[in-house]
């Protein structure tokens, strides 16, 4: 009898098991002799991890694909009649999946760590250490989670995946960014445990995982857009971030990889907050095990359910072990690590650095005590209590604040200290341009303390990056004689990661605004059209022209057709949709939007649709300016790429950097 | 260690009947159909209020929604007893206490600032204060010794720029 499927899948899974946990004890054991053979050989175990993990991998896409049903995680989650793109995707539709793609994609960091790190002292224990990480992630799909398990008999068809995750395609996309941003930020984590295991806490960790820290972190704030994106067009409330426990344990990862993004470039320069930055990755590593912990466990319930399994005292213990580790290392290491006082003005870059970093960690905290407190109450005294949107809003409004009030003036602060005239100059022209903006808002009509302050805020950013780029222009209109535009391109080209950063500054600024307006102008309305009337919605006429039924095997379906029009002129016809998809009992609406850059269109079905019903009724909402929210999102990718493309001459690029720092000083 | 949070129980008989329809239908009509036809102006008033009230109130049997959020049969029933009671004249405040009084703190999502509640929200605003303070604290401490330094520095100010940008250079 020729292999299962099951049976194939498990035996890669074994193979990775061998190769990670000879990855780290290989490696281990070569680090401490310094044997250059053993290191070799772990080196190449994580080529050999990746080729395994990627075999279970193509093995499920058959399993999936060729609907063997004789494979537990098909069984459990797929489906004959799904369309192909579903198959494909039902890979991380459920957990067993999911953790194995994680598993994955960490085995592809490690193999690429393993081919282009360059061989410094602390490379064979940051490849011990990803080894470290990537065999609890072969254990779990291999023991724990186990998606391979041969069924018998074997089924004739299975129930699908999760109805949420087959209605959308951004299901394809969403989850992978995720993982890619977890996944990322172990490397600098690695180096950081390299760092301190070989008794290196300078910078040189730093300098060689630069680029991958801001992958992960690039990755990560895709991943959270484009799951807003995801909630906004599956969801049907219209909204895109709830301060679920699933949107806060994914937030709260980004939150310290922003803040330790920010504060490398203080130890870089100045040689300073050499232990806070491994505390800060250990902790960003940490939170994305709790994190996993937390929503697979089912101690946090969400409504982005992705079905709990047995992992999640596993993902505990990862984390505990994580956090004991590293941390008794950072303590049996604390000399080296300890800061020199050495620091000139508090108004200074490296200042503005402490006081984001600061605000950061006070917004993780806020978030993870509201994520945890429902949960440590019951605990203690049996009752039953929520915390919810309202509570995240308003513990964290003031601190957002905080960070956009600091985005502006951070960068134009030169490290060390801030000559005075400069400094009132350029607040001079920031607080200008905050209070003009403010007072303009306020005369059209604009009221509201955090409305007016974060439009405020806006302004005061957008004139700190003119007067950047003046500044940054000034002297080398002066010098050369080119054009303005040839200036900026120059400029630009010569000082990737700064421009980069500008970009991705610009794209928070559009946020801020974007989730200000479309959350404090909002507006909600239960409509009910009855069939061939309409009724005016802000400018717009919709008529409710027909209602559709439809069934297809794999799903059953209702919908309104509702022609749009705009002063007489017809704009586009919605079919806002409500799905069963078979095998599954729950609803799912399928909203339909008309994008629009003041403010979408957005309709939901809001009750039955009966075949002898002459009415529909529709959920409509108005959030102005919510589609900048994504343009927002594809500007800080492209911002991020910007600042990770190698730089025509990075030599050069750091010494004209320099010498402006001079001359701006 | 993980315990799994059953299913909320449902208090009233009412919440008990929309529980039963939700699962049998999917979603409610009923109520919905009763409403009369939405005209501007007022109406949009009144339909964001509810909404505005729904987003403060849980959807009790909903897993982590709240009532504007969630499009289940009884938080689309709550939306219209929200609706009932603003056309009856009541405030948003009323609203929210007969809710609480009818469910309990747990169905408000803004937790109330009293007893156990009152640590969610302190504690952000303590660590807030700690962090500053110490930040402070670190701050003054780490600029005094830069400041003796200064002081103590037998170098004239020049050189002593024309070093630190060497080492500067050469780091």
């Amino acid at each position: 009898m020729p292999l299962s499927l099951g049976e194939l899948g498990g035996a890669a899974l074994l193979l990775a098991l061998a190769f990670s946990a000879w990855g780290l004890v290989g490696g281990a054991i070569g680090a401490i002799r310094r044997d250059p053979r053993l290191l070799t050989s772990a080196r190449m175990a994580a080529f050999a991890t990746f080729l395994a993990m990627t075999a279970a991998i193509a093995i499920m896409e058959v399993a999936l694909l060729t609907d063997d049903f004789s494979v537990s995680y098909v069984a459990d989650t797929s489906r004959v009649g799904s369309p192909l793109w579903v198959k494909v995707v039902t890979l991380w539709a459920a957990l067993e999946g999911s953790l194995l793609l994680w598993g994955w994609l960490l085995s592809g960091y490690w193999a690429l760590l393993a081919s282009v790190a360059p061989n410094t002292p602390l490379r064979p224990w940051a490849l011990t250490t990803m080894a470290g990480v990537q065999l609890f992630f072969v254990l779990v799909p291999a023991l724990i989670a186990p998606p391979f398990l041969i069924v018998e008999p074997v089924p004739l068809d299975g129930p699908g995946p999760n109805p949420l995750l087959q209605n959308h395609w951004m299901m394809a996309v969403h989850p992978v960014l995720m993982y890619l941003g977890f996944v990322g930020l172990t490397v600098p984590f690695s180096y950081a445990m390299a760092a301190l295991i070989t008794k290196r806490p300078g910078s040189e960790w730093m300098a060689s995982t630069r680029r991958w820290t801001l992958l992960g972190w690039g990755f990560l704030t895709a991943a959270n857009v484009t799951g807003g994106w995801w909630s906004y067009e599956v969801l049907g409330w219209g909204g895109y971030w709830a301060w679920d426990p699933v949107e806060n344990v994914a937030i709260m990862p980004w939150l310290t990889a922003t803040a330790f993004v920010h504060s490398v470039q203080v130890q870089e320069r100045r040689r300073m907050l050499k232990a806070w930055n491994l505390l800060l990755i250990v902790l960003t590593f940490s939170l994305t095990l709790l994190g996993t912990f937390l929503i697979r466990s089912g101690v946090v319930s969400s409504v982005h359910a992705f079905g709990d399994g047995p992992v999640g005292p596993y993902f505990l213990a990862f984390f505990v072990l994580v956090m004991f580790l590293s941390l008794s290392l950072l303590a049996l290491r604390w000399d080296q690590v300890r800061d020199r006082a050495d620091l000139d003005h508090p108004v200074s870059r490296e200042g503005a650095f402490l006081g984001t970093n600061l605000l950061f960690l006070a917004l993780t905290f806020a978030v993870l005590l509201g994520t945890l407190f429902p949960l440590i109450v019951e605990a203690v005294s049996g009752a039953r209590v929520t915390v919810g949107a309202p509570f995240f809003d308003q513990a964290t409004l003031p601190l957002w604040m905080g960070v956009l009030a600091l985005m502006g003036i951070g960068p134009l602060l030169p490290w060390r200290r801030a000559p005075d005239q400069t400094l009132f100059r350029n607040l001079a022209w920031m607080t200008g341009a905050a209070v003009a903006t403010a007072a303009v808002a306020a005369a059209v009509g604009m009221r509201g303390v955090y409305p007016l302050l974060t439009v405020a805020l806006a302004a005061w950013n957008l004139a700190s990056l003119a007067l950047l780029l003046t500044g940054a222009l000034a002297a080398r209109l002066r010098a050369r004689r080119q054009s303005v535009v040839q200036a900026v391109r120059r400029y630009a080209h010569e000082n990737k990661r700064r421009f980069g950063s500008m970009i991705v500054h610009f794209g928070v600024v559009m946020m801020a605004v974007a989730i200000m307006a479309s959350s404090a102008y909002r507006v909600d309305e239960q409509i009910r059209i009855d069939l061939g009337g309409s009724t005016e919605w802000y400018g717009y006429t919709l008529t409710a022209a027909d209602r559709f039924m439809d069934a297809t095997e794999a799903r059953v379906r209702a919908g309104a057709v509702i022609d749009v029009h705009r002063d007489g002129r017809r704009v586009t016809t919605l079919t806002p949709t409500i799905n069963v998809f078979a095998g599954q009992s729950m609803s799912v609406p399928t909203p339909d939007v008309l994008y629009r850059p003041l403010y979408d269109i957005y309709l939901n079905v809001a009750a039955n649709i009966g075949p002898d019903q002459e009415f529909v009724v529709l959920r409509a909402v108005r959030s102005p300016l919510v589609t900048w929210i994504w343009v927002a999102g594809v500007v800080m990718a492209i911002g991020t790429v910007y600042a990770l493309t190698p730089s025509a001459g990075a030599a050069r690029e750091t010494r004209t950097s320099k010498t402006e720092e001079r001359a701006q000083a | 260690m993980s315990v799994r949070t059953a299913p909320h129980p449902v208090r009233s008989p009412f919440a008990r009947i929309a529980a039963a329809l939700l699962i049998a239908v999917g979603l409610a009509s009923g109520s919905v159909a009763a409403q009369p036809t939405a005209g501007p102006g007022a109406q949009i008033e009144l339909e964001s209020t509810v909404f505005d009230v729904g987003r403060q109130l849980r959807c009790p049997t909903c897993v982590s929604e709240s009532v504007a959020g969630s499009n289940s049969a009884i938080a689309t029933e709550m939306r219209s007893e929200i609706r009932e009671l603003l056309q009856e004249g009541r405030t948003e405040r009323e609203i929210l206490a007969l809710y609480r009084e009818r469910y309990g703190d747990w169905i408000l999502l803004e937790p109330p600032r009293e007893g156990i509640h009152l640590w969610v929200w302190a504690l952000p605003a303590i660590a807030l204060a700690a962090g500053v303070g110490g930040l402070a604290l670190l701050m003054v401490r780490w600029t005094r010794a830069s400041r003796a330094a200064e002081r103590e520095e037998p170098l004239d100010p020049d050189a002593r720029r024309r070093v630190r940008e060497a080492l500067e250079e050469s780091a």
